[in-house]
């Protein structure tokens, strides 16, 4: 099923959840929500389930208006950060709660019922919890039962909020590849909201950045990171270093670029830099402040005119180079995002936007 | 109605202190509704012992349900004179041995310095035309009385009706009960208490009859207005005592029995009785009685001496459990 | 291998001993003395006075009439905890310390006022009446004056276990397709039910042994409107202090025996879903088993 978000908006009191969101989601597609806390993301998924209203627009689901169906007919499986097991019910129990609850004519018989449910169980690989209740769970179980319980109704479209928020990340990486893995057999469309970049980019077909209740950016997990459509997309995901033209007067990439010279401003990830012992055309000189290795990449902290650069080099080149804080160096990025001073969403702090 | 409220609590024992230097204090034992007679008599007799012995004396008292008091005394309250309203109250401390056993022959009067009766009281213009007891046994009648099991004043009522049925032609035992049990019947409720019973019958508008002290019904006449209601004195009815007797443990222990012996003598001075009098509360004193003939119109009363031989009696035969009460009940 | 385990907070024996010294005196000292005297009559003298016409009919009356105020209490008292909680409007703060008046009134007040109001010239009385209801002075009456008194055991019982709930778990049972009534049923009620219980049996208990307001309206007519504590209170009347005693005691044991029902069912439906057993041990049961 797809699903059409035309124009929803959302206030809550002053604060604007929602403004204006326009969104397609096709048929089959795992798309992820994804922005900080606050940005709108999980008042759209709950709009889109039925849970809140919008102040205006309109939700289509398969084309058909879908703007005032309550929850229960939405035909939305949904799974919450914090599980929402019923815990005085079994895990059999909490994912038959689907099939018990529908009306006569529809309800299976208690056979089905229970190979439907055993099935589901199997799926999630937890059978062989079915008659425990959840306090008995693990976080990773609970979530794979709440689930289970969530697709046992078959619904058109599976929504996740923060499904892996509350996990330790072990425990987060597996269900992942998991539910990477369940949306490609269960061939229904799914969309899940996170904070986390890298979940995203790892799980989803397509990324929709949110930012203060506007969408920033929909594409691919590979469009979104390497071509940002805007300076907040650019932060959010993963590193980077920001060099603002007026301090960098030096930087001839910077001048070129920028329509006003004085206010543009360059956007560099961190493994995006070379760094090397002898001056290099232009390169711009630093110290080495700190030097951490962390698994396969080494990062270096280098003072360049009071400001930090952050720099992730692989450790082959590290090896090569053996830095060691108080050396000077010279650095040099290899590419590099230009934004002009009208891309800068105004509300981001320009001390905030520094580092990252 | 702060008076009234007050009263229905239950076991409130209310202590007022009326010297700060004295050189005795005694501690009158009550029943509840004697808080009246007791709150002016106690200062009369103050003063008469100051002028007397010179000695002041202080006075407490302690008001509750007559039997609560009773058995508080016996479980150890310090009371040197009990002034209740039953004797068989009394009868239980001197079966404790706290109290005398000829206490009744002690004072005068069957140690019972003033009387009421029981009368009944009837709507303004008595439309029903109760005017005996057999009225109130009619069908259709109902009657407001208070537990007869629970509370001295339904004991008194249940008497009464009792002794009237034993004096008509032919009156036994055997047509007592019946034609209690019929008036019984017309008593759509047993009240909590004698004050519960006013409250039903003057507020609450339920009954034809309410039956109460005589001294009550000028409460009434206080409380709810003297044109809401009539008295109705019926052909006879109990004389009602006000027993009271020296707790000799407790004097003898406290060396306070000179003070107490004279306190409850002085309740049948002049004055003790004229204060009697104008808490409506017949005198045993005959001047007063017909000074105040306004408020005692004649009446032919019974005492429980006379019809039952002695409360106590009376109490085994009809209100302990499988006594004429519960037989009225319980054999149909 | 028997280890020492230390707890967190210190003084476990301390409080303890602390809570056994404190109950003895407290509960078990005063109703260790009343069964001792009830002792000095045999069991066939207290069972004669249990089973009397007039006892049993009482037992009657004060058990059924609680029972029903109890289970009214439960109902409505879950509404108004629902309330309370879930919603809010003017006046809240008002309506929820209202809630608490029952227990601060003295109870002879609450009877005189309920039954000034119910009787058949009262606010309430003058309208039921006609309608062939019969409030004050009847069993009904008796029922009245304990859902009176014991309304704030229901509703701050339930009051804190209403606002645990998440509104996630609602959420959930509606995306499942559940109804509004499914969803309260199914998954609102079995949350709240243990506290329910607990309510409802505190509620119960405190009406067994209510007096004060009740002799107000009862009526008190001998097996029709006669409750228990009247009857202990008019053996007393009588100076039979073994007799009211023996009342007590039966009393006591019912409602123990009542209680401890209750409290078992509320025990266990609340533990039932708590009790641990290691998951390794049931990972070892199912691989044991046939899956």
């Amino acid at each position: 099923m797809s699903i059409e978000i035309r124009n929803i908006s959302k206030r809550f009191g002053n604060f604007v959840a929602l403004d204006n969101i326009n969104l397609d989601i096709p048929t089959g597609e795992l798309v992820a929500l994804l922005g900080p806390s606050g940005c709108g993301k999980t008042t759209l998924l709950r709009i889109i389930a039925g849970m809140e209203s919008a102040d205006g627009g309109e939700i289509l689901f398969s084309g058909a208006e879908a703007t005032h169906l309550h929850a229960r007919e939405r035909e939305v499986g949904f799974v919450f950060q914090h599980y929402a097991l019923f815990r005085h019910m079994t895990v059999f129990e909490n994912v038959a709660f689907g099939l018990r609850v529908k009306s006569r004519k529809e309800r299976p018989s208690d056979a089905e019922i229970k190979r439907r449910v055993m099935e589901l169980l199997g799926l999630v690989q937890l059978d062989w919890l079915a008659d425990r209740y959840p306090s008995q769970l693990s976080g990773g179980q609970r979530q794979r039962i709440a689930l289970a319980r969530a697709l046992a109704v078959e619904p058109k479209v599976l929504l996740l909020d923060e499904p892996f928020g509350a996990l330790d990340t072990k425990v987060r990486k597996e269900l992942r590849r998991w539910l990477r893995h369940l949306h490609d057999d269960m061939h229904i469309s799914s969309v899940f909201v996170t904070h986390d970049q890298e979940e995203a980019l790892e799980v989803a077909d397509r990324v929709v950045v949110m930012n203060h209740g506007k969408i920033e950016q929909i594409g691919s997990p590979d469009e979104v990171y390497s071509n940002p459509a805007s300076p907040f997309v650019y932060q959010f995901l993963g590193n980077v270093n920001v060099f603002h033209s007026r301090l960098h007067g030096s930087y001839a990439e910077v001048e070129r670029s920028g329509e006003v010279a004085e206010k543009a401003t360059a956007f560099v990830r961190p493994h995006d830099i070379d760094i090397a012992h002898q001056p290099m055309e232009e390169g711009l000189q630093a110290t080495v402040q700190h030097v951490h290795p962390i698994g396969p990449l080494v990062r270096v902290e280098l003072n360049h005119n009071n400001e930090i650069i952050e720099v992730e080099l692989s450790r082959e080149r590290h090896e090569a180079l053996l830095l060691a804080a108080g050396q000077s160096v010279w650095f040099r990025p290899r590419q590099m995002k230009v934004f002009g001073a009208d891309a800068l969403p105004r509300s981001t702090p320009e001390k905030q936007a520094f580092l990252f | 109605m702060p008076q009234f409220r007050k009263s229905i609590s239950g076991l409130l024992m209310a202590l007022v202190a009326s010297a700060a230097l004295a050189d005795a204090t005694l501690l009158n034992a009550s029943y509840d509704v004697a808080r009246d007679v007791y709150k002016d008599f106690n200062p009369m007799f103050q003063k008469y012992w100051k002028q007397k012995t010179g000695e002041a004396i202080e006075l407490k008292q302690s008001h509750g349900g007559s039997t609560k008091q009773v058995r508080a005394v016996a479980d150890g309250l310090e009371a040197d004179v009990v002034t209740m309203n039953q004797s068989n109250d009394i009868e239980f401390l001197a079966d404790k041995g706290l109290v005398a056993k000829d206490w009744a022959k002690k004072f005068p009067n069957n140690a019972s310095p003033y009387t009421s009766t029981m009368v009944f009281i009837v709507r303004k213009g008595n439309p029903k035309a109760i005017k005996d007891w057999n009225d109130l046994a009619a069908s259709g009648m109902q009657v407001i009385i208070p537990h007869p099991k629970n509370t001295g004043n339904g004991r008194n009522t249940y008497l009464s009706a009792w002794a009237w049925a034993l004096k008509q032609p032919g009156g036994n035992d055997k047509a007592a009960q019946e034609f209690v049990g019929k008036l019984l019947k017309n008593a759509p409720l047993f009240a909590a208490g004698g004050r519960d019973a006013t409250t039903t019958f003057m507020q609450r508008k339920m009954g034809d009859v309410l039956i109460t002290f005589e001294s009550e019904a000028e409460m009434i006449a206080k409380e709810f207005g003297k044109g809401e209601f009539e008295v109705v004195i019926p052909s006879l009815t109990m004389q009602t005592e006000f027993p009271v007797a020296l707790v000799e443990k407790v004097v003898d222990k406290k060396g306070t029995r000179k003070q107490a012996q004279a306190y409850l003598e002085y309740l049948w001075s002049k004055e003790g009785q004229e204060n009697a009098a104008q808490n409506y509360l017949r005198p045993r004193d005959a001047e007063l009685l017909k000074k105040y003939a306004h408020f005692f119109p004649p009446v032919k009363t019974f005492t429980v001496d006379e019809v039952f031989g002695g409360a106590n009696k009376a109490f085994a035969a009809h209100f302990k459990d499988g006594g004429s009460f519960d037989q009225i009940y319980l054999s149909k | 291998m028997a280890t020492k385990t230390h707890r967190v907070l210190p003084g476990f024996g301390l409080a303890l001993g602390y809570t056994l010294v404190y109950l003895s005196i407290l509960i078990l000292l005063p109703l260790g003395g009343m069964v001792l005297k009830a002792s000095e009559l045999g069991f066939g003298q207290i069972m004669d006075i249990a089973l009397g016409e007039r006892s049993l009919a009482a037992f009657r009356v004060t058990f059924g009439a609680s029972l029903l105020a109890a289970a009214v209490n439960a109902f409505f008292g879950l509404i108004v905890a629902w309330i309370l909680v879930r919603y809010s409007f003017p006046g809240k703060r008002f309506v929820d310390a209202l809630v608490d008046l029952p227990f601060a009134l003295p109870t002879a007040v609450a009877g005189i006022t309920l039954a000034t109001l119910y009787a058949g010239n009262g606010w309430l009385g003058q309208y039921i009446e006609p309608l062939g209801f019969k409030i004050a002075y009847t069993p009904s009456g008796i029922v009245v004056a304990l859902i009176f008194i014991t309304l704030p055991f229901v509703v701050r019982t339930l009051q804190p276990v209403i606002e645990d709930i998440e509104m996630e778990v609602e959420e959930a049972a509606a995306t499942l397709g559940a109804s509004r009534w499914q969803t309260f049923s199914r998954v609102i009620f079995p949350s709240i039910f243990p506290a329910l219980l607990t309510g409802f049996a505190l509620a119960f208990s405190r009406a067994l042994g209510e007096y004060g307001s009740v002799i107000f309206i009862a009526g008190n007519l001998p097996l029709i409107s006669e409750i228990t504590p009247l009857l202990i209170i008019s053996k007393l009347e009588q100076y039979d202090v073994l007799g009211a005693t023996a009342l007590a005691v039966v009393m006591l044991v019912l409602s123990f025996i009542l209680l401890l029902t209750v409290n078992m069912l509320q025990w266990w439906t609340a533990n039932r879903y708590k009790n641990n057993e290691p998951l390794e041990l049931a990972a070892a049961k199912a691989a044991g088993g046939v899956s």
